[in-house]
Formats: C-alpha cells, structure tokens, sequence
C-alpha cells in the first residue's frame, strides 16, 4: 500500500455526533445562486443553507465554483440571479464592507494582506477609528492583542507581517474578520499553504471560534480535512451543488465520488521496482537566485533509474534553484552535477535535452508553453531545429503535423487537434501538452515540478498514470510538489529540502506526514518523530 | 512603528547626497584649480543657499505631487506636463487675475485637470501610465508654446505680479540666516510646511493607510472595502493640483516672474527622480529636492563667475546629479509594490 492510502484511511474522522438542526436557526441561505462569466456558468442555481455555529465545509475540484460562490457572498462578486439571505433576511452584498457590516468575514486562498505594512496597520486598514480620520493605533492595539493572545499569535503587533511565517499570517487574516464583527467565518482553501502540524493548530482554533459561537464555512478540495474538521459538507461539481453531506453519516468514498461524479481511485496503481543505477548526481550543489540570496547551500542529490525520489518542502526553500540548476537554467558557483558519470555542469540546456534530461515546470503557462502558438509547435519547442522536424533549416511541417498527431491521440490531450493554440485548452490539457514532450522521447531523466497543480483529479490521475510508466520504462524521475499527498503516493523515496540542502532521504514505507512536516518546518533528523504508520490526526 | 525616515536610509541619502555634490566641485575645481578660493566664497554665501531652496521649491512641490500618486499604485511620469502647464496658467492667471494668488489657484486647477486626464488614462482605461506620461508631457509642452505665442504675441516680455520676499520681523535680520533662510516667499514656507503635513497624512491618519494599501495591494484594500479606483482617482487629482502648483513657484522662483517656452526644461523629471531618491517617504524627498536645488544654484553660479567650463556643461549639473543619484539609488529603492499596475476589480 501507498504513503497516502495508508495516510488517508488512517486518519479518523473526529467522533461526530449526527447534525440536528432542530433548535438552530439559519444564518446564510442562497437561493438558486447564478455567476457567469463571460459564457462560462461559475455557479448555476446554487441552494445553500448554512445554520448558525456549524462548521460547514464547501467540498469539491479545483473550479467547480466553491470560491466563486464565496466571493458572491462576501461582495466581491455580484450574483447573475438568485437571492442571498442573512439571518432570514433578503439582502444586496454590492460590496465586501456591505458583508462585513453584516457580520461576514473572508479569509481568501490568496492572503489580502500587505507584506509591507505591520499587523496592526494590517487590522485596522479601511476602518474607522474613533478618533478619524487619526489612525488611533494606540487604541486599537488594546483590542487586537487579546485576540492576538486569545489565538497564539506570538508576534509584536508592530511587526511587518511580510516577516511572519505563513501560519502567522493566517491569523492575522482570521484576527481582521473578527475585528470587524464577523461571526461568519469563510475560510477559502485555508490548509492550502499550511505545515502539516500548522493544519491542526488551525483546526483547533476552528473549532474554539465555533464553540464560540462563530459560524464557519471552509473551502477544501481535500477529502480528509474536510472530514476532520466540519459537521455537515456540501459538495460542488462544475458550479451546481451535488448534495449536501452529514459529516457523521458519510465516508470519504462517497465524497469522493460525489466530487467527481463518478468511482475514483484514491491512490495511484504502482508495482514495486528494484531501482537501477545512480542516473543524476547534484554533488555540493550552491547557488544564488537573481536578487543574490543563497539558494541551494551544498546540496547533494542522486536520482536512480528505474526510481521515483520525492521532494518534499515549504515553497522556496530552494526547489525552484534545484530545478534550474539540473536543466542548465542556474549556474552553479560551487558543485558539481553528474550524468551517467559525465560532468554536464557547464552544459548548456540544448544538450542537457538532447542527452535526455526533461523537465516540466512549475507554472505551466508561464514556463512551460508558449500560449499563442500551437499545440504541434509546442510539443516541438526542444526539437524543432533538427530533423526529422527541419532539413537544410527549413521546417519539415509534414513530418511535424503527422508526429503531432499522433502524439496528441497517444497522451490523450482534447481535442485533438494540434494545429489549433495551446491557449484555447483546458488547464489539464495544457499540461498534458507539457507532459507529452517531456515524455515523448522516453527520457532519462523527469524533474517535474507540481505536475498537477490546478487539475482536476481525472487529469491528475492520468499524469500520474503516466510518470509511474515513464518509471517502469527505467526514467529517474524527481517529483517536486507542495501536495504532500502527491509526493506520498508517487514517490518510492522521499527527501524533504530545508534551505538549499536535503535534511534527509528515506524510503516511502519509512516515513510519514508527520516525520515530512517536522522536518520540513526545519527540524533536526534525529529529533523527528519516527515509526511508519504514525501519522497526523487531525483532532481525533 | 513607522519612523520618520530609517536610519540607514537617511545616512545613505546625506552621504550620497554630500559626495555627489563633493565630486561635482572637486570636478569644477580640477578644471581651474585656481578657481578654488572664489568657489568656495560661492557655496558659502548666503545667496547660495537662498537660490538653492528658490530653486528647490518646484521640484519639492512636484515631488510631493509625485509622490501622492505614486503611493496609490499610479506612476506619475505626467509630472513635467503638471509643472509646465501649471507654470503657465500661474504666469497668465496672475498677470490677467492681478495676482499671484490668482495664479495659484489656477495653476492647481491646471494640474488637477491634467491629473484628471492622466487618470482618466491610467485608472479608467488602464494604458500604459508611462505612455499616458509621455502623451501628456508632450502635449504640455505644445500647448504651453501656443498659448504663449497667442497670449503674448508681441514677443514683449511682460513680468507679472509675482509673490514678494517677507520680511519676518527679527528673522529676516539675522545676519547670514536672515538672507538664507528667512526672507523668501510665502511659496517656499508653504511648500517646507507641506513635507510634515504630508507625513503626517500618510502615517498617522487613515486616509494615508488608505492610501498606501490601494498602491501595494489593491485586491487586499477592496475586499476591506476600499474603492481602489475612487481612491486612485483622488490620489492622482490630488497629485496634478500639487504638481500644479508647482509652476506658479517655478514662476516666482526666476525674480521678473516671466514664462517662456519649456520653462520647466526637465525639471518635471528630476522631481519624479527626487521621489525615488527620497524612497517614497516625504522627508527623503525634501533632501533629494533640495540636493537639486543646490545642483541647480550651483550650475548658475558658476555661469556667471565664468569658471571657464563651457556653459552647456554647466547647464548639465542638475540632470548629472539626477542621473549619477537614481543609478545609485535604483539598484535598491523598492517603491509601492503594486505602482504602474492597473487595477481591475473582476478576475
């Protein structure tokens, strides 16, 4: 069994008790809620109705109209259609102020907050304070401090809060909706950013601001989370609500069919393989970004055929450099990296791709396609100067229009037609665009970088599918992804990166979430906790 | 919380600021060593330092102006056109209105109006601002030489009424001081006065939050509720009127109140350089205009002792000063992190 099956079946739902909304009244109801844009239906006569002191959790993909539907609420948005109802009564959110004065707070995926400005700026931005148009800080500090302490926000209310840690920050958001009165808490993807142990802190003040009285609706495409922490769940599927859910009375199967509409796989299919030879080697590897701060600080990394290494990291602790340094992108200015015993330090990139290292990046539309021009010319982008694809420096377009063809059928991506612009295709199928050519010429070496990001569980399943095939066929492939979960199911070892080296590599089967967690937030190895099945419960 | 200017940056602004000026001199003064001892009876006159704060004033004014917009997000290359239209309407209006007052208040009008198109441009329409800029520095420059030609065809150079030096009793008679410092215009003292109450604006009240918020994070200011595009546009409207004004006190800064055609010649610029060498704070750019002001004085005086240097090089010292400050100051200077950025309030 995978990390992650044995991660999502280990973690117990909190003990429930069945949802009685008898003697609670309604809070927030929509009423046949329409958003279009531009064509595309956002949410389509969405019934919602969420009862006071509840922790309602909003379930379903990545654009199936969750946060859509929350903005509405919150102002940011105005609905097509429909009717939204505060405590049983009709109103108009034209504006995030009209929410607030009517008690709604919204945490955004995104944090709504200026990196530059300390935190008590931060809280008390766009009110007025007794004393306007004077800030009145002085005043306002006595107030947010006691919710400072109340939630473990252990930071001077003068500091930059681009200077606290990402769970920090997640408080301040939280401290700036009850500061305006919210008793409606929406909380959009919140865990999105958050450590594993940050996630239980986050649960824990969840459920003490419920207990409190304050209603909270939270945002996940995570089956897990949701089931931990909320006691009814309504799931979306393509902007319509599919049901709504009794936390108690329901699985994660269920869930998870009713996310996607039809029986899912919760765990990626993989035979065990005794992995080949070391196929990359980074040894020592150092370097600095563009603004010249260290990136990578003596990294070593091998890659086996046959292998998939996972890494597991907060964003920036060097991954981006990592990536960079192995396709010839980043110089190095100490190390030294090795390919099938041959120094490709100072290789440049053509090279490294014609010797067979690929790559998918990060960011799919920035990186890795080239959006106004087509789906044949993107497949191509490495290759297209030499033949069969050129001859005598002209561009041989039978040869590449057929092998187009025949790639876009064989990777699946719609439609298939590969003369039209990369543009006009879905998320997911972009990214099988970049899939394909990194894929297609059976390479030695993978680096891919959240090669699902923002895809919806087909299409991810599907590029998984594919990396564990490329494995099978002898590839060493390192998988670089903030979901833990993606890097629990792929990998077969796992490294975590901790500014700019590797704390540690380990087997899949010999680690776990919380081991991953402790050492990503910078612990040392031999203070991590240890034992395979282990894991982080959230609330249990 | 937020103090009036960092250390750091206040150390780096006063010792880039005195070598700048010190390699200038020691420039000056390497091309006619023999120069040395009239020069200095230059800098240390009391008239050095008086022309230097008259020829601070625009720039002060027009920075202040620069700086206002530039804090809500929208980049205010537009400042040369606000200087040089102002400059005009000041001279027209106060020579027509009888006034120099007159011509003020009409040349903030002037500014506010040409802040109003470079709104319209950059916050409505959402083009390019540095292009918006560009169209309405050349626009002002066209104009200003038609209206002139039109208004004054005779060619006869006509002084209108124009602010007359104070006497501050006791002040004004201090020996040195009173003629550096404390018998100017009320221009100048409106202008100084203007840096502590902008400061103050901007850190200790909620407007300034306000404002600040909508040029680092507009998304983050409207779902507290802010109207970016409302806040924006006051900000920018605001901007033209102060950059407005900063004609009528280029007007006054030449002593027969006169205009003439491109009278502001760049100094629109330095002004927008005076911002980023200031580092966006009020206090920093009151240095980096008076460092221009200096540069400026300087250049003048050295015309007229004829130190022998070819005037057109001379002529060059204000814009070699802005040009050596905004390389050095560039490299580090992070301004609001959302300037030149249109907002839109849907995906």
């Amino acid at each position: 069994m995978t990390g992650a099956a044995a991660a999502a079946q280990s973690v117990s739902p909190r003990r429930h008790q069945p949802f009685s909304t008898e003697g609670r009244a309604p809070v927030l109801e929509l009423r046949q809620v329409v958003k279009k844009f531009a064509g595309l239906v956002a949410n389509d006569r969405v019934d919602l109705t969420v009862f006071a002191g509840e922790v309602h959790a909003l379930l379903g993909e990545n654009g199936a109209g969750k946060s859509t539907l929350m903005k509405v609420v919150y102002g940011l948005y105005q609905a097509d259609s429909g009717e939204i109802l505060v405590k049983n009564q009709r109103v108009t959110i034209r504006t995030p102020q009209v929410a607030m004065a009517l008690g709604i707070g919204m945490v955004h995926q995104h944090f709504m907050l200026i990196p530059n400005f300390s935190i008590i700026e931060n809280v008390v931005l766009g009110l007025k304070s007794n004393q306007y148009p004077l800030l009145g800080l002085r005043q306002a500090m006595e107030r947010v401090q006691t919710f400072a302490d109340d939630f473990g926000l252990n930071a001077p209310l003068a500091t930059k809060v681009g200077d606290l840690t990402v769970g920090q920050q997640q408080k301040v958001e939280i401290i700036k909706a009850l500061y305006r009165g919210a008793r409606i808490l929406i909380l959009d993807e919140p865990t999105a950013v958050l450590l594993p142990q940050e996630t239980d802190e986050l649960f824990r003040l969840a459920q003490k601001l419920r207990d409190g009285g304050v209603t909270i609706i939270f945002i996940s495409h995570k089956l897990k989370e949701v089931l931990a922490i909320s006691d009814r769940i309504t799931v979306m599927r393509r902007g319509r609500v599919v049901r709504t859910f009794d936390t108690a009375r329901t699985t994660a199967t269920e869930l998870a069919e009713s996310m996607v509409g039809q029986s899912v796989e919760l765990t990626v299919a993989k035979d065990p393989r005794q992995p080949g030879a070391a196929c990359l080697e980074v040894r020592n590897a150092c370097a600095r970004d563009g603004q010249g701060r260290q990136k990578l600080d003596g990294l070593h990394l091998t890659l086996r055929a046959g292998e998939i290494q996972g890494l597991a990291g907060v964003d920036g602790n060097g991954q981006q450099a990592l990536v960079e340094s192995i396709m010839g992108l980043r110089g190095l200015y100490q190390g030294d990296i090795q390919f099938r015993g041959l120094d490709i330090t100072r290789t440049a990139t053509a090279e490294r791709l014609a010797a067979g290292l690929e790559h998918i990046p990060e960011n799919r539309q920035t990186e890795g396609l080239v959006l106004g021009m087509s789906v044949a010319d993107n497949l191509l982008l490495d290759t297209f100067e030499s033949p069969p694809y050129a001859a005598h420096g002209l561009r041989q377009f039978k040869v590449v229009a057929a092998d187009a063809q025949r790639v876009t059928l064989q990777f699946d991506i719609r439609p298939p037609t590969p003369e039209v612009e990369v543009r006009t295709l879905s998320g997911g199928n972009q990214q099988k665009v970049v899939v394909a050519r990194a894929l297609r010429t059976n390479p030695a070496v993978l680096i891919a970088m959240q090669p699902t990001r923002g895809l919806d569980v087909g299409a991810a399943s599907y590029i998984h599918k594919q990396i564990v095939a490329a494995r099978d066929r002898g590839c060493a492939v390192l998988i670089i992804s903030s979901e833990l979960d993606e890097i629990m199911a792929l990998s077969d070892v796992i490294s975590v990166i901790y500014e700019g080296r590797l704390v540690e590599t380990r087997p899949a089967a010999e680690t776990n979430l919380s081991r991953i967690g402790f050492l990503m937030a910078g612990g040392k190895p031999e203070e991590a906790p240890v034992g395979p099945a282990e894991e982080i419960t959230y609330l249990t | 919380m937020k103090t009036l200017l960092s250390r750091a940056a206040l150390r780096n602004s006063v010792f880039y600021g005195g070598l700048i000026l010190a390699l200038v001199v020691a420039l000056v003064l390497a091309w006619r060593t023999t120069m040395v001892s009239s020069i200095l009876a230059i800098v240390i006159a009391p008239e050095f330092v008086r022309a230097a704060l008259i020829a601070a004033t625009p720039l002060l004014l027009a920075a202040l102006g620069g700086l206002i917009s530039e804090l809500s997000g929208v980049l205010n290359m537009a400042l040369e056109s606000m200087m040089l239209i102002g400059a005009f309407t000041a001279y027209t209006a106060s020579d027509y209105g009888h006034s120099p007052w007159v011509g003020l208040i009409a040349a903030a009008a002037a500014g506010l109006l040409i802040g109003l198109l470079h709104a319209f441009f950059s916050i409505t329409l959402r083009s390019n601002q540095i292009v918006s800029a560009v169209a309405l520095n050349l626009f002002a420059l066209a104009a200003t030489a038609l209206g002139f030609r039109v208004l004054y065809a005779s060619g006869v150079f006509v002084s209108a009424p124009g602010f007359e030096p104070l006497h501050i009793p006791f002040l004004s008679d201090l020996p040195y001081l009173g003629i550096a410092l404390f018998s100017h215009n009320i221009l100048i003292y409106l202008a100084l006065l203007l840096v502590p109450i902008t400061w103050f604006i901007l850190y200790k009240t909620s407007w300034g939050l306000t404002l600040r918020s909508v040029g680092e994070h507009p998304l983050a200011a409207s779902t507290m509720g802010i109207n970016v595009t409302r806040v924006r546009y006051l900000a920018v409207l605001l901007s033209g009127a102060v950059a407005g004004m900063s004609g009528s006190a280029l007007v006054s800064a030449s002593n027969i109140n006169a205009f003439q055609e491109n009278l502001s010649a760049g100094r629109g610029f330095i002004a927008f350089a005076a911002v980023i060498f200031g580092r966006w704070n009020p206090i920093g750019i009151s240095f980096g205009a008076i460092l221009f002001g200096l540069g400026d004085a300087l250049q003048i005086r050295l015309q007229a002792y004829g130190v022998g240097v070819p005037y057109q090089l001379l002529l060059m010292l204000p814009y070699l000063i802005t040009l050596v400050a905004l390389v050095t100051f560039m490299r580090h200077a992070h301004g609001p992190a959302a300037s030149g950025q249109p907002y839109t309030e849907e995906g």
